[in-house]
């Protein structure tokens, strides 16, 4: 191979990854807060875009709980962290590769370098480039950047195509398998990939980026090791500092050690890892296995599933959706129920919900009127456990999870990283997870992505045994404040359509949810907030949906509305029809709010009905004047 | 059990009170007999119909506890749900000279019992027959059998009369214990799901269909959570396009929301006798699913 054509460029390492990026051709986001980068670059990842992300010391923290699960699913990508080496520290064992740069050339580099790796069939794996948050972050250098598109490409190659959510023909359940056996295996297989990828970079810039660094070791008799641009600065001693930090260089740091009569080591976890290594020098004591790397993975089931389902027989034309040129707005005729009967079901029976409950009724009366390839991401919750518990699937499309409340930023990262204008985005949530997730929902609900959020609210956190949420009303399991209005939240982000509706009224929910597929292709992203029955945490029978949730409607506690470009619209008004009822008679029909009836709680009963009669009238109020 | 421990599991469905009923064991082995225990429920919190694992360790005062978590093998087996048998899970791992418990009414007894080690002691209770009878728990009925069995259980204060349970002999065919079996791991495959067998989650009654009755208005459909009910295209002439044919009770977990919302009494709420959902049952997958 011949060397590549270069130019000069004076940059700091910030800028040296937005020309990496740029020169790499990835995608470029717009991301909010750093929690929310390292997902929005999971879901672009999972869509097949080659990313390139970059995050800071906090941003590697918040996103902590996330790189697990992405390098679990085994999605390739780059996340450039400007962080503490404390930070950095905390991400060591979460099945990254990690690459560490010290200074904006290398941080240049490398990147091109990782893309590589991740994407290499045998590594498959998320690779963080690590530089110093402040000096390698900051200072300006003079670097070399490629001028030869041509040659970049060469090096690259074409991203592979590996699974991918938005490959609607052969769908997938997407969930991340927390095994390390996989991820421990992939991260060996990286060792040689590494070496050569570095070797080839070296052929084409002639800058070498040996896996363990060597400075003034040649006779050394002592040395020290040292991390990024603090490599740099040592200069009366031999330097060993690791250019690649995962899979940890043991091998080269027993080769380099070997000779010394002394070594110090920069930091804590580092000199653990390296001592570890020297002592497998020292052939004495046991032998010791990796298990991981010996075990065979275990089999996956045998037994065939369903078919995937293609989006024409899916789409039967359920829900008409027409705009009526004169005020705006969209118009629904749904086709009788029976009709529906003939929509193949995107989720399949055998799941392990509780008799009853009315989250899978909702996700089964969404589903009857969406039309064409949908891409669901479940965030955690009742409904992501129970359809994919014991290694068995319930989904019959692409279905993926996130890692912890994050689905929101995950499935605009998806969404973005999709060139189809046919796939709709939805995220099914329960309340528990939305309030959890809430900034990086509200984040991606003002970048506007055309995408769905449809909560099933059971008013907690059912899957972790009932716990309180923000849709919790006051009084309910010990909560001392009301529920948060999250359908108000939204409406105020401006969003094209904002809508609450319920399972108890079918053929509503399912305009509505038609009504929010259509501006979610066409104009941006929608909220819905849907009142979804749960008999083991209400404290009903099974069978009491429909006197719950009409008495929940007609106290008005749970008003049924709708918010089309900033027009509120009562789709249900107990006044008008005489059902207007008392929270009590609501409260009453359900175990888990007997004790409000009781005398000592009249306090609270009465905050909750005047808190019920006040957000009521405004929404009247909203109803009248359209300026509302 | 003077030597080694014993080990027990409790085999259930959600609901049925088998956590509790470990517990209670565990507690009162240890607080009231001095012996070292302890108890781990498979999965918190339960949801109800799902399948709920309880496992209990007991060892004599003076020797230490060993393992902990799910049991893989098992000195002893309680069922608490006669359907969960149908699933090799259930009884997967019973030692060759363990005890199987199971609740059922007299003459039940599943094809699946082959499984069993030839060795094994299998009793059956009435749990259910008796609780309903002497308006107590069916969890407490399956304790107390089993504390009955094993001699140093009966001081626990749960101990019934043996005379409820019946011993069976001659049902197991499997030599040696039983091997522990695995879940799949890998990316599930789209909709397996379908392999699953819910009918344990039903509580004792189900949904009777009437096709005489219906008019297949699909009300029953838009509620169900399950996914079960089965539809066909109408006879060619007749006065429905789509019908209604039945339900298919391997997924039906007998919520009834599909008996509240009939609007022509086609769907009616029925007692659960044995056999009677498999006599009724309109397969979903029949070219899939045996
Ligand atoms: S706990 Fe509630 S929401 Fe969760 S599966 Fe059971 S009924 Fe459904
Ligand atoms: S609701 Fe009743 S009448 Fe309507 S389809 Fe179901 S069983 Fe038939
Ligand atoms: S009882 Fe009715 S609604 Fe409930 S799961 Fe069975 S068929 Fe469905």
């Amino acid at each position: 191979m011949t060397a590549l054509r270069q130019k000069l460029a004076f940059c700091t390492g910030d800028e040296a990854v937005a020309l990496a990026e740029r020169d790499i051709g990835g995608q470029a986001f717009e991301l909010d807060s750093a929690h929310g980068a390292a997902a929005v670059c999971y879901g672009a990842a999972l869509g097949g875009a080659r990313v390139v992300g970059t995050t800071s010391s906090e941003g590697l923290l918040a996103a902590l709980e996330q790189l697990p699960v992405q390098a679990g699913a085994r999605v390739p990508m780059v996340l450039n962290a400007a962080c503490e080496h404390s930070a950095l520290y905390r991400a060591l064992n979460t099945g990254w590769i990690i690459l560490c740069a010290r200074d904006a050339q290398a941080v240049y580099d490398l990147n091109f370098a990782a893309i590589k790796i991740g994407e290499h069939p045998d590594v498959r794996l998320p690779v963080l480039v690590a530089y110093d948050a402040f000096c390698t972050r900051h200072e300006k250098r003079r670097i070399q950047v490629f001028d030869d598109a041509e040659a970049i490409h060469h090096f690259l190659g074409e991203a592979p195509a590996f699974r991918t959510p938005l490959d609607t023909l052969h769908p997938g359940t997407f969930v991340a398998s927390m095994n390390d056996l996989q991820v421990s295996k992939a991260m060996e297989a990286a060792r040689c990939v590494i070496a050569a990828v570095f070797a080839e970079l070296e052929n084409i810039t002639g800058r070498a980026y040996p896996v363990l660094e060597a400075y003034r070791m040649e006779g050394a008799e002592q040395a020290v090791v040292l991390l990024n641009s603090a490599a740099n600065n040592a200069k009366d001693a031999g330097v060993l500092s690791p250019n690649v930090l995962r899979p940890f260089p043991a091998e080269e740091f027993r080769r380099a050690l070997r000779s010394l009569k002394a070594v110090t080591i920069g930091a804590d976890p580092l000199a653990l890892e390296v001592r570890a290594a020297l002592q497998l020098d020292a052939a004495t004591g046991p032998k010791v296995f990796n298990e991981t790397s010996e075990a065979k993975p275990p089999a996956a089931d045998a037994r065939p599933g369903l078919p995937p389902l293609a989006a024409a027989e899916v789409s039967r034309g359920m829900a008409k959706v027409t705009r009526d040129e004169a005020t705006g707005r969209l118009k629904v005729e749904l086709e009788p129920l029976w009709k529906m009967t003939s929509v193949p079901g995107r989720v399949a029976p055998g799941h392990g919900a509780c008799p009853g409950c009315g989250a899978l009724a909702t996700l089964h009366q969404i589903y009857k009127v969406l039309e064409g390839d949908v891409v669901v991401l479940f965030q955690d919750g009742c409904m992501s456990e129970v359809t994919t518990a014991h290694g068995a699937s319930a989904h019959r499309v692409s279905t993926i999870h996130s890692a912890g409340p994050s689905g929101a930023a995950t499935l605009s990262g998806l969404a973005e990283a999709s060139r189809s204008k046919d796939i709709t985005f939805l995220l099914i949530t329960g309340d528990g997870a939305m309030d959890a997730g809430l900034g990086e929902a509200i984040a991606a609900a003002n970048r506007n992505h055309r995408m769905m959020i449809l909560e099933y609210d059971n008013q907690g956190r059912m899957s972790a045994g009932a716990q309180s949420s923000y849709s919790t009303p006051l009084g309910h399991s010990g909560k001392t404040f009301h529920h948060r209005d999250t359908a108000q939240i939204f409406a105020a982000c401006h969003l094209p359509y904002v809508f609450t509706a319920t399972e108890g009224y079918p053929e509503d929910l399912m305009r509505k949810v038609a009504k929010a597929q259509w501006y979610a292709k066409n104009e941006g992203l929608v909220y819905g907030k849907i009142l979804s029955f749960c008999p083991l945490n209400w404290g009903t029978a099974d069978d009491a949906a429909q006197p719950v949730l009409q008495a929940a409607i007609d106290s008005c506690f749970f008003p049924l509305y709708e918010i089309e470009r900033g027009h509120t619209t009562i789709t249900y008004d107990p006044d008008a029809t005489d059902r207007r009822k008392p929270v009590s008679d609501w409260l009453k029909l359900m175990g888990k709010t007997q004790h409000l009836l009781e005398a000592a709680n009249s306090e609270i009963l009465q905050a909750i009905q005047s808190e019920t009669d006040r957000r009521w009238a405004r929404l009247k109020a909203m109803h009248e004047h359209p300026e509302l | 059990m003077d030597s080694r421990s014993l080990e027990i599991r409790f085999e259930s469905v959600g609901g049925l009170g088998a956590h509790a009923a470990a517990e209670a064991l565990a507690s009162a082995a240890v607080l009231k007999l001095g012996l070292n225990g302890s108890a781990f429920p498979s999965c918190v919190p339960e949801r109800k119909g799902a399948c709920v694992r309880s496992c209990v360790r007991l060892a004599p005062p003076g020797q230490a506890l060993r393992g902990s978590g799910e049991l893989q093998a098992a000195d002893a087996i309680v069922v608490f749900h006669v359907g969960l048998l149908r699933d090799p899970a259930t009884f997967a791992g019973l030692r060759k000279d363990g005890t199987l418990i199971y609740a059922a009414p007299a003459k039940s007894v599943p094809d699946e019992l082959a499984a069993l080690p030839a060795t094994a002691r299998v009793i059956r209770v009435d749990a259910y027959g008796i609780a309903a009878k002497q308006k107590c728990e069916a969890s407490g009925v399956l304790l107390g059998a089993l504390c009955a069995a094993f001699p140093l259980l009966r001081e626990t204060g749960f101990a019934r009369d043996a005379k409820e349970c019946e011993e069976l002999s001659g049902l197991g065919e499997h030599e040696g214990d039983l091997p522990p079996v695995s879940e799949p791991n890998g990316e599930p495959r789209l909709g397996s799901s379908i392999w699953n067998d819910l009918s344990v989650a039903r509580s004792g009654s189900l949904p009777s269909f009437n096709r005489e009755r219906c008019i297949h208005c699909a009300m029953c459909e838009i509620v169900c959570p399950d996914l079960c009910l089965v539809w066909e295209e109408g006879e060619k002439g007749g006065r429905f396009q789509r019908e209604l044919t039945g339900v298919d009770y391997r997924y039906c977990k007998g919520c009834l929301r599909c008996v509240e919302t009939c609007p022509a009494s086609a769907m009616l709420k029925k007692a659960e006798t044995p056999g009677l959902a498999e006599r009724f049952a309109v397969p979903l997958f029949p070219d899939l699913v045996e």
